[in-house]
C-alpha cells in the first residue's frame, strides 16, 4: 500500500482500497525501505473530467516528475499548466479514488509511479 | 399568523362525493414541521393507517407546499406529496417541480388533498378559491404530456400549473409518475394513486399574490442569489446533472449491467460532452428559476431520430450504462417513452435491466418478452420492455407490479434485484461509497439517493469521513437526512439551496424575511423531528432493521472490475454502520426511536 505499506487515508476495515490496481509494491513506493527504488521518473495519469476537460482541453495526460514527488509537486504543475489550483472550491483534486484532503499528509502525499489523479467538478446529488 | 410565506389553508377533495372543503392550517404544526414534506407527513400519520391499500379509495394524496414556494425567491418551485406507495407498499414521500405548487399557492391553498374514487375518469380545476370536476373520460389513453395540454386548456389561463398521468397511471402500474408541468413527481408510484382514484389530472390558476413579511429585504436577496447563481451554477446552465457521469464512472461507481459491475467501458458516449454535442436542444427552466439545469435533449437522426427529452443524471445511468446502453440516442428515446406513458424512468432502468440479466441468464425467454432479445447493450429492447411495463404485456405485467411484486412471485430472482423497501436503486453503487450503502438502506422511502442523504461528496472531499471506512457513516447520513428532510418542507430546489443559506448549519435567514419567524436556528431540528415522525410511520406499517438491508449482490459480491475492482461491503460490515446509526438517531436496536428521542424531538405532542 501507499506510504511504505500504510494503509490510505483510514482504515476501511479491511477493505481493499481503490486503485489498489496501481498502486505499487511497498518497496517501489516513494518514501518505502526496500532495497530498490525507481530510477526511472514518476509517471502520474491525470484525467480532466466533465467541465475540466473542456477548460484543460485534454481528456487526460501522462504526467512525468522526479522521483520522490509528491501531492504538492503535481499541484504546482497544474497550476502552471492549466490553471487549476488546489484549493479552489469548484474543483475536486482525486488521487487512485480518494479526495487529496482524505489522505493525512495531505499536500505532502508521496506520489508513486502509476498513481491516477482526477480533476472532477464538485459533484452533488440530487 | 405568520406575515408571510403560508396561505393558511388547505383544500380538500373528495372524488367519491364530488365535493370540497377548506381546512385552517394550524400555526403550532406548521411552526413544529415547517411546511411541505412535515406537514405532509404528519398528515399522513393521522389519516392513513397501516391496513390501507395503496391503490385502494381509503388511500389520500397529500400535496403540500412549503413556505417558500411560489415567493420571488430563486427556485421556489417545489411541493411535495405523501401517500401509500404502490411501489414500497408503505409511507412514500415525493418532490415535484414545475407551476403547479406556486399556482396552489397562488390560488389561495398551502396544500390540496385527494381523497375517495370518482365513479369514472374526471380531472380537476382549481380557479383562485373555487373548484370544478370535469370530465376526463375522453383523455382516457392520453399520454401524460397530452393530458398536461389539454389541462392548460381547460383551465384557459397562460399562467397556470397541469399535473396529469399517462396511460401507466391509468392501468395502475406500480411506478407510474405524476407529470407536473414536464417535471415529475417520479419515484414510488404516485401517478397509479391517481389512475385507481380516475383522476387524470389537475389544472389550477391563482390570481393572487404571495405575501411576504419583508417585501425590500426579499428583492434584495433575489437579485443578488439570482446574479450568484450564475457563476456557482455555471455547470449547471452548461451540461445540467449529466456533469456528473463521467466523475461517477471514473469514481467506479456507475451501476453498470445491472449493478454487476460499477465501471462502464462506454462511458465516454453517455456523458455530458456526448449529450451537449450532438444532442442538446435547448436548457429548461422551472418557475423562477435562474439556473435552468434541464438539458432539453433532441435526437437528430438514427432509428431515434426526432425522440425529444429532458435528460438527468439518474436516468442517463439507469437507462443507459446500466443497461449496457451506450447509445445516446437510445437513451432520450427511452426517457421520452417513459415520461409520456408516464413511469418513473429510474425504476424503469432497473427493470429493464433485471429483464436483461433473467434473460441472458436463461431463467426467461423470448415467450416472456414478447419476443424482444433481451440482451444488454441492445437498445430496441431497453424501448420494447419500457412499453411492456407501461402497457402491462408479456413480463411486463409483472414488472407493473414494481420489484416487490417480482420477487413475491419469483423469490428466486431477487439475487439480482437491486432495491430497498422495494425501491429500486438510483444511480450509484454503493459498495463505492459506505456511506451511500446506509443511505440506501435507512431512507425513509426506500433506496432513494435523496430522502436517504447524499453523501458522495463529503466522503470524498471532507477529510472526515474516507468513501470506504464504516466509522463516521452513522452521523454523516444521519445529518445528510435531516437537512434534506427540512429543504424539503421549504419548497426549493436543492440545486440553489446552498446558494441560500440552506445548509447544515443554515444561515442568511431566508425564512425570517419571508415568514417573519425566526426558523433558522431550529431547522436542523425540524429535519430531524420530520425524519423520526416518517420512522414512526414506517415502524407502524412492519418496517424495521430487516427491511434496512441491502440486496444480496451488494453485500455478497466485489466489484469485478473497473477502479474499484475487488472492493466489497459485507452484510457485517455494514450493520456496523447501521448499530452506529441506530446510537446516533437514538433508536433501538430494531431501528424504532425510543420513548426519549420521540418527547426529546417534540414528536409526542405531534402523534397524540
Amino acid at each position: 500500500m501507499r506510504q511504505g505499506g500504510q494503509k490510505g487515508p483510514s482504515d476501511g476495515a479491511g477493505a481493499q482500497g481503490p486503485g489498489a490496481k496501481t498502486d505499487p509494491p511497498a518497496a517501489l513506493a516513494a518514501g518505502g525501505q526496500g532495497p530498490s527504488r525507481p530510477i526511472a521518473p514518476i509517471r502520474v495519469t491525470v484525467k480532466y473530467l466533465s467541465v475540466l476537460r473542456d477548460q484543460a482541453g485534454l481528456r487526460q495526460e501522462v504526467v512525468p516528475l522526479p522521483e520522490g514527488s509528491r501531492l504538492q509537486d503535481l499541484a504546482r504543475r497544474l497550476e502552471e499548466s492549466h490553471g487549476f489550483v488546489y484549493g479552489d472550491r469548484r474543483i475536486m483534486f482525486i488521487l487512485n479514488g480518494r479526495g487529496w484532503g482524505q489522505y493525512p499528509q495531505a499536500l505532502k502525499t508521496p506520489l508513486a509511479d502509476g498513481d491516477t489523479v482526477l480533476l472532477s467538478v464538485p459533484v452533488a446529488g440530487g | 399568523m405568520f406575515k408571510g410565506g403560508y396561505t393558511g389553508k388547505v383544500l380538500r377533495v373528495d372524488l367519491t362525493r364530488k365535493t370540497h372543503a377548506v381546512q385552517t392550517l394550524d400555526e403550532g404544526l406548521v411552526r413544529k414541521l415547517l411546511g411541505g414534506r412535515g406537514v405532509a407527513a404528519w398528515m399522513y400519520y393521522h389519516e392513513i393507517g397501516p391496513e390501507v391499500d395503496p391503490l385502494g379509495p381509503e388511500n389520500k394524496v397529500f400535496f403540500m407546499t412549503g413556505p417558500l414556494t411560489g415567493v420571488k425567491l430563486p427556485s421556489t418551485t417545489k411541493f411535495q406529496l405523501a401517500t401509500k406507495g404502490p411501489e414500497t407498499r408503505m409511507y412514500l414521500c415525493s418532490n415535484g417541480g414545475g407551476d403547479f405548487g406556486p399556482r396552489l399557492k397562488q390560488a389561495g391553498f398551502d396544500g390540496l388533498v385527494i381523497e375517495g374514487q370518482a365513479e369514472d375518469w374526471t380531472y380537476l380545476a382549481i380557479r383562485d378559491g373555487k373548484v370544478s370536476f370535469g370530465d376526463a373520460r375522453p383523455w382516457q389513453g392520453l399520454d401524460s404530456e397530452a393530458a398536461l395540454e389539454k389541462l392548460y386548456e381547460a383551465i384557459g389561463e397562460a399562467k397556470a400549473g397541469a399535473l396529469a398521468i399517462g396511460p401507466a397511471g391509468e392501468k395502475r402500474v406500480r411506478l407510474a409518475h405524476i407529470n407536473v408541468d414536464h417535471r415529475a413527481f417520479g419515484r414510488g408510484g404516485a401517478g397509479a394513486v391517481l389512475g385507481s382514484k380516475r383522476l387524470k389530472g389537475i389544472a389550477v390558476f391563482g390570481g393572487g399574490t404571495i405575501p411576504v413579511a419583508d417585501p425590500q429585504a426579499v428583492q434584495k436577496v433575489w437579485k443578488e442569489a439570482s446574479k450568484e447563481l450564475q457563476t456557482s451554477r455555471a455547470n449547471h446552465k452548461k451540461y445540467g446533472t449529466a456533469q456528473y457521469i463521467e466523475v461517477i464512472n471514473e469514481l467506479g461507481c456507475m451501476p453498470t449491467r445491472n449493478f454487476q459491475t460499477s465501471y462502464f467501458e462506454g462511458g465516454h458516449e453517455v456523458d455530458a460532452q456526448a449529450m451537449k454535442s450532438r444532442y442538446y436542444l435547448k436548457n429548461f427552466h422551472c418557475f423562477n428559476c435562474p439556473v435552468g439545469c434541464g438539458m432539453v435533449c433532441e435526437v437528430k437522426e438514427g432509428p431515434y431520430a426526432g425522440a425529444r427529452a429532458r435528460t438527468e443524471f439518474e436516468t442517463i445511468g439507469l437507462l443507459g450504462p446500466n443497461c449496457g446502453i451506450s447509445d445516446f440516442g437510445a437513451i432520450v428515446a427511452g426517457n421520452q417513452l417513459c415520461d409520456e406513458l408516464g413511469i418513473d424512468t429510474m425504476s424503469a432502468g432497473n427493470l429493464v435491466a433485471l429483464t436483461m440479466e433473467l434473460y441472458e441468464r436463461g431463467l426467461i425467454s423470448k415467450e416472456d418478452t414478447a419476443g424482444i432479445e433481451a440482451r444488454f447493450g441492445n437498445p430496441d429492447a431497453l424501448l420494447g420492455i419500457i412499453r411492456l411495463i407501461a402497457e402491462r404485456k408479456a413480463i411486463g405485467d409483472l414488472l407493473a407490479e414494481g420489484v416487490k411484486g417480482v420477487v413475491e412471485k419469483h423469490p428466486e430472482w431477487s439475487p439480482y434485484v437491486l432495491a430497498v423497501k422495494g425501491m429500486p436503486f438510483a444511480a450509484y453503487d454503493p459498495r463505492g461509497f459506505y456511506g451511500n450503502a446506509l443511505t440506501y438502506g435507512t431512507s425513509n422511502r426506500g433506496a432513494c439517493h435523496n430522502v436517504g442523504g447524499w453523501t458522495i461528496r463529503a466522503e470524498l472531499q471532507s477529510g472526515q469521513y474516507d468513501r470506504f471506512a464504516l466509522e463516521g457513516k452513522g452521523k454523516l447520513v444521519m445529518e445528510t437526512q435531516d437537512n434534506r428532510a427540512y429543504v424539503d418542507s421549504l419548497g426549493l430546489c436543492t440545486v440553489v439551496r446552498g446558494s441560500l443559506g440552506f445548509s447544515n448549519s443554515p444561515t442568511m435567514g431566508i425564512l425570517n424575511i419571508v415568514t417573519g419567524h425566526d426558523f433558522t436556528p431550529e431547522l436542523m431540528h425540524i429535519g430531524e423531528r420530520i425524519y423520526n415522525l416518517e420512522r414512526l410511520i414506517l415502524n407502524r406499517e412492519g418496517v424495521g432493521r430487516a427491511e434496512d438491508q441491502l440486496p444480496e449482490r451488494i453485500v455478497k459480491e466485489a466489484i469485478p472490475s473497473g477502479p474499484i475492482k475487488g472492493q466489497v461491503l459485507s452484510e457485517e460490515m455494514y450493520n456496523r454502520m447501521l448499530d452506529e446509526y441506530y446510537r446516533d438517531r437514538g433508536w433501538d436496536a430494531q431501528g424504532a426511536p425510543t420513548p426519549g428521542t420521540v418527547a426529546r424531538l417534540g414528536i409526542k405532542e405531534l402523534v397524540a
